[in-house]
């Protein structure tokens, strides 16, 4: 599964959060790739979930989105995707 | 990384910031006076604030301004300043920010263990303490180097 954490530069929050979601995916045995990018390349960029802040993800229309409150606090993180991630997960391997 | 990076160059306590936009330009200033960005950075740095709105403020009363590597930046480099009187910078989850965390990385995945570091340093509460009471840029410097980081 190929998941995207999306902030403005694709260098701090969405690296932060890449880190963060890596953990929790091999936590829950769930295989993914996840890679951090900008806002701008994440609309030409192919994946099975796109996770990132409310802001940005209402310009993401038409995509699999998952929105978090928070890029690097790792409890809000898990209750706000975690069973997105699963549910994605579930349909794709 | 952060142990090496963080200076008497690049720590500052008590900045009298008369706006976001102030607070983010003197850590631009800081990372400039360690020769790792331009100018134009610093600019960018602001520009990103105003243009993607503040979510920059990563964290509770912390906020991390930066830019993409290719629009001014010479390396990895992390500046950290302390506000005299907590500035809001428009994040109704984080504000009022308390101390700004400016970096530079010169592509998308090198400075990966700097970031984590400030994750760890984010997440710790005897970081917010220093950071709200801390009067001199050794208090912030010994803690850094102090602290035992996965």
């Amino acid at each position: 599964m190929k998941i995207l954490t999306v902030c403005g530069n694709g260098i701090g929050s969405s690296l932060m959060l890449a880190m963060k979601v890596d953990e929790i995916c091999k936590e829950n045995n769930i295989k993914a790739d996840v890679e951090s990018t900008d806002f701008d390349s994440a609309k030409g960029k192919k994946a099975d979930l796109l996770i990132t802040i409310k802001e940005l993800a209402v310009q993401l229309e038409g995509r699999n989105v998952a929105i978090v409150r928070s890029y690097t606090n790792k409890e809000k993180i898990i209750e706000d995707v975690l069973d997105k991630i699963k549910e994605t997960y579930e349909k794709v391997k | 990384m952060i142990k090496e990076l963080l200076s008497e160059t690049t720590i500052e306590v008590n900045f009298k910031a008369t706006s976001w936009e102030s607070a983010v330009r003197e850590s631009g200033e800081l990372l400039k006076k360690a020769g790792k960005v331009n100018s134009l950075y610093i600019d960018e740095m602001v520009k990103g604030v105003k243009e993607l709105g503040p979510y920059i403020v990563i964290s509770k009363n912390i906020a991390m301004p930066h830019a993409r590597p290719e629009e001014g930046s010479n390396g990895i480099g992390v500046s950290l300043i302390t506000l005299k009187t907590p500035i809001n910078f428009g994040n109704k989850e984080n504000d009022p920010v308390k101390a700004v965390v400016g970096f530079s990385a010169k592509d998308n995945k090198s400075h990966i263990e700097l970031l984590s570091e400030l994750m760890q340093l984010f997440e710790d509460e005897d970081f917010h303490k220093i950071i709200n009471k801390a009067n001199s840029k050794e208090e912030i410097k010994k803690f850094i180097l102090e602290k035992d980081f996965k």
